[in-house]
C-alpha cells in the first residue's frame, strides 16, 4: 500500500498499541515498521528516510534517552512523541531534545496523520541536507593538510599576502594551493566556500 | 435442829461448791446492777485472766464505760450479734481490756427478777472469743472477696456437677436472679461436646493434680450476646476423708468487654487498612490512568484504521473488519481488567480467611505495579517456593502488605543511578510458616531511619503518607506473624514477613 519510500518507525513497548498504530496508518501511503524497545530500533536502523513514531515511557532507554543517542549518533529523523495522560514535562523534555511535535495519546488519526506528513517533509529536508553534508564531507576529505590550512585562512578573510606570512610560504604557493581548494570542493566563488566551512562545522 | 442445821450444813457445802465451780471457772462469771451503767458486783477471778482487772478494782464500777463505743448500744439496738433464748441473751462485742486493748467476749446474760417482775441484778457469764471472732472475720472477708470478685466464682459438687454457691459476677453473667433461686448443673452452661471434650478432663485434671489452668469458652445460656472462659478449676480435697474431692471452684471471667474491644480494633484496624489502599491507590492514580489509557488509544487506532479503509474501499473480506473487532473488544477487556483490579483493591469488606496461592498473588500485585515498574526501570525477579504453597490469610490485606513492600522497594531506586534496578520476590517455606522476602540493591536504610521504619507518619517519599510499612506492620501482626526490614545502609534493603500458613495454628 505505501507509495512512498519514507518510512514511519514506531517504537512502543506496548505491542498491542504499536499493532494498532501500523494498522492504522497502513492504510496510509507510508510504509511502517515497529520496535517494542529503543535498542531494537537502534540495532536495526540503517539511516533510512522517515521519521519516528516514539513512546516517551518506555523500559531500558526510554524516549528521551533515546533522543540524545541518536544526536550522538547523527541520526535525523524527526521524532513525533507520543505521550500518555499527564505526561506534560516529559514532552516538554522531548521538546527541548529537538522533537518535532507531541501527541496525547489517544489521538485523533487526523491530527497524527497530520503531524507525520509535517513530519516527512521536515524529513526530506534534513536529509537532504544530510547528503549535501555528506557530499562535503566527501570533498573535504580529499584536501591535502596543507589545503585545509589555507581554506581555513581564506574563509576566515585572510589575503593571499597575509596566509603567505602565517604559513611562511611564498603567495604564488598559496594561490596554487587556493585554486585546488576551490575546485576540490566544487566551490564557484568565495561565498560559496565560507558557507560550507559552516555547514561542515569546522 | 439437827435436820435443819444438817440441811444448812448441805446447803453451804453446795454454795461452796458452787463458789469453787464459780472461782474455778474459766468463764467470766459477773454480775450487775440493772441500771443503764451497769455496774460490776460481783465477778469471779477469771477476770483477771480475761480482762486485766482483779476482782476488787472491778467491783463497783460502772461496766458501760467498757463496751466498745461501736458495740455499746447492741442491746438496745438488737443488733445482729444478739440472739436471745429462753430468757436470755447472747451477745459477740468488744470489751476493753485493762492495758487499754479491745477483746471480744461473747456473753450470756440473764436478768434475776423479783416477784413483782421488777430487774434485781443482770448475771453475765462471758469468754474471751477474740480468736474465734479474727478467724470468722477473716472467713466473713474472703466471703466476701469472693462474692465481689470480678471473675466468677461457681462452686461444683464433685458428683452431681450441681452449682452449689455463684458469686455476683457469676450471675450477672448468667442473666440469673439471685432471688429465684435457679438450679444450674454444669451440663446446662456447657454444650455436649465442649462438656466432654473440655470441661470434663479439666474436672479430672484437677482432681488429679488439685488446680487446671486454660481457657474454655462459655457462652451463658440464658444470656446470648456474653462471652466468658472458665480459666481455673481447683479442686478442694478433704483431709479427713482420704482426700477425697469435696467440691470444685470454677474461676471464669467475663470478656464480653474484651471481646468487643478486640472486635472494635479489628474494625478499626480494617478501616485503617482500607484508607491505606485508597491512599496508595491515589499515589498510583497517574500510573493507573496511563495503564488504562494505553488500550482505550489502542482501541481508538483500530476503530479509526477501519473507517479509514472502509471510506478508501481498501476492506474487501469481511474478515477484515471482524479482525479489527476482535482486537478491539481484547483492548477493551484489558482496559476493564486493570478497572476490575483496582476495584477488587480498593473495596471495604470484612476480614476474610481465605485459602490462596501466595505465588500467584505475588506475581498479581507486580502486575498492578507494572506501569511504576516501567517508569523506575524495575525489573521484577521471582524466587517462588516450587512447592507453590497456600496460605491460609486473608488476602486482600496480604495484597496489600505485598503492594506496600514492593512499591517501597520500587521507590528505593529513586534517587539513585543504580542499573540494572532488581526487585526480588521470594516465597519459602520453614516448617508450618511461610517466609516472603521482597528486596531492592538500592541505597539502602541507614540505622537512624531503621528505628523509625514501621512508626507512622516516618517517611522519606515527597509525596507519601508514610503508613504504608506501619500498616503493614499490622496486618502482619494481626495474622500472627511478623514483618522486619534488614539493611546495611548501603547496598540493598530486605524486607520479609514470616506467617503461619494456617491461620489457626
Amino acid at each position: 500500500m505505501s507509495t512512498s519510500n519514507t518510512t514511519v518507525f514506531i517504537i512502543d513497548d506496548d505491542a498491542d498499541f504499536r499493532e494498532s498504530v501500523q494498522w492504522l496508518l497502513e492504510s496510509t501511503r507510508y510504509a511502517i515498521e515497529s520496535y517494542a524497545s529503543a535498542q531494537e530500533f537502534l540495532d536495526t536502523y540503517d539511516q533510512r528516510p522517515g521519521c519516528l513514531l516514539l513512546d516517551v515511557r518506555m523500559p531500558e532507554i526510554n524516549g528521551l534517552a533515546l533522543q540524545q543517542i541518536m544526536q550522538e549518533r547523527d541520526i535525523r529523523l524527526p521524532v513525533i512523541i507520543l505521550t500518555g495522560h499527564g505526561d506534560v514535562p516529559m514532552a516538554v523534555n522531548a521538546m527541548k531534545n529537538g522533537a518535532l511535535d507531541f501527541l496525547e495519546k489517544p489521538f485523533d488519526d487526523d491530527v497524527l496523520l497530520k503531524l507525520v506528513d509535517k513530519a516527512m517533509r521536515e524529513a526530506e529536508q534534513r536529509f537532504d541536507a544530510q547528503s549535501q553534508e555528506l557530499e562535503l564531507r566527501e570533498y573535504y576529505d580529499t584536501l591535502s593538510r596543507r589545503e585545509r590550512e589555507v581554506m581555513e585562512l581564506v574563509v576566515a578573510g585572510n589575503s593571499n599576502r597575509e596566509i603567505a606570512e602565517t604559513l611562511g610560504i611564498s603567495p604564488k604557493t598559496v594561490e596554487v594551493h587556493r585554486s585546488r581548494v576551490m575546485s576540490k570542493m566544487r566551490a564557484e566563488n568565495l561565498a560559496q566556500l565560507v558557507q560550507m566551512n559552516n555547514r561542515l562545522g569546522l | 435442829m439437827q435436820p435443819i442445821e444438817q440441811e444448812l450444813k448441805r446447803c453451804l457445802q453446795e454454795a461452796d461448791r458452787y463458789r469453787l465451780l464459780a472461782e474455778q471457772s474459766t468463764d467470766m462469771i459477773s454480775r450487775h446492777a440493772p441500771t443503764s451503767d451497769w455496774t460490776f458486783i460481783d465477778v469471779n477471778p477469771a477476770i483477771e485472766r480475761v480482762l486485766g482487772y482483779t476482782p476488787e478494782e472491778i467491783i463497783g464500777t460502772p461496766g458501760y464505760d467498757l463496751f466498745h463505743p461501736d458495740d455499746a448500744d447492741n442491746l438496745k439496738k438488737r443488733a445482729e450479734s444478739v440472739r436471745y433464748r429462753r430468757g436470755m441473751y447472747t451477745n459477740v462485742y468488744r470489751f476493753r481490756h485493762r492495758d487499754g486493748h479491745y477483746i471480744w467476749l461473747e456473753t450470756t446474760s440473764r436478768t434475776i427478777r423479783d416477784e413483782a417482775g421488777k430487774p434485781q441484778e443482770i448475771i453475765c457469764v462471758s469468754r474471751d472469743v477474740t480468736e474465734r471472732e479474727l478467724a470468722q472475720q477473716a472467713t466473713r472477708r474472703l466471703a466476701r472477696v469472693v462474692e465481689a470478685s470480678s471473675d466468677m466464682i461457681l462452686f461444683c459438687n464433685h458428683r452431681t456437677l450441681q452449682l452449689t454457691y455463684m458469686n455476683e459476677s457469676a450471675y450477672r453473667t448468667f442473666g440469673a436472679e439471685r432471688e429465684n433461686l435457679a438450679v444450674f448443673y454444669l451440663d446446662q452452661l456447657f454444650p455436649k461436646d465442649v462438656l466432654h471434650n473440655l470441661v470434663e478432663p479439666a474436672l479430672q485434671h484437677a482432681a488429679l493434680y488439685g488446680t487446671w489452668y486454660g481457657s474454655i469458652p462459655l457462652y451463658p445460656p440464658g444470656n446470648p450476646g456474653r462471652t466468658a472462659e472458665v480459666r481455673e478449676v481447683i479442686a478442694h480435697r478433704n483431709r479427713a476423708e482420704n482426700m477425697q474431692v469435696e467440691y470444685y471452684s470454677i474461676i471464669a471471667r467475663d470478656i464480653t468487654l474484651k471481646r468487643q474491644a478486640e472486635e472494635k480494633a479489628k474494625r478499626q484496624q480494617l478501616e485503617m487498612a482500607h484508607m491505606s489502599r485508597l491512599l496508595s491507590v491515589g499515589e498510583m492514580a497517574t500510573e493507573l490512568a496511563h495503564e488504562v489509557n494505553q488500550p482505550l488509544a489502542t482501541i481508538i487506532n483500530y476503530c479509526n484504521g477501519t473507517f479509514r479503509r472502509l471510506d478508501d474501499g481498501q476492506i474487501t473480506e469481511l474478515e477484515q473488519v471482524t479482525r479489527a473487532m476482535e482486537l478491539i473488544s481484547g483492548q477493551a477487556r484489558r482496559a476493564s481488567d486493570i478497572i476490575k483490579r483496582m476495584r477488587r483493591f480498593v473495596r471495604n469488606t470484612e476480614f476474610q480467611r481465605i485459602r490462596f496461592p501466595i505465588n500467584e498473588t505475588c506475581q498479581e500485585v507486580t502486575r498492578f505495579l507494572n506501569q511504576e515498574a516501567i517508569d523506575h526501570d524495575i525489573r521484577f525477579e521471582f524466587d517462588l517456593d516450587e512447592q507453590n504453597p497456600e496460605l491460609e490469610a486473608d488476602r486482600l490485606q496480604i495484597e496489600q502488605v505485598l503492594l506496600n513492600l514492593i512499591r517501597n522497594a520500587i521507590e528505593a531506586y529513586s534517587d539513585s543511578d543504580i542499573r540494572p534496578r532488581p526487585v526480588t520476590i521470594s516465597t519459602r517455606i520453614e516448617g508450618k510458616r511461610l517466609f516472603v522476602t521482597v528486596a531492592d540493591q538500592g541505597p539502602g536504610v541507614n540505622t537512624e531511619q531503621m528505628k523509625s521504619l514501621f512508626e507512622p507518619f516516618s517517611t522519606s517519599k515527597e509525596n507519601g503518607l508514610g503508613m504504608g510499612l506501619s500498616i503493614s506492620h499490622t496486618i502482619i501482626e494481626s495474622h500472627c506473624g511478623r514483618l522486619w526490614a534488614e539493611s546495611d545502609g548501603h547496598s540493598g534493603t530486605r524486607f520479609h514477613f514470616q506467617l503461619p500458613l494456617k491461620g489457626t495454628e
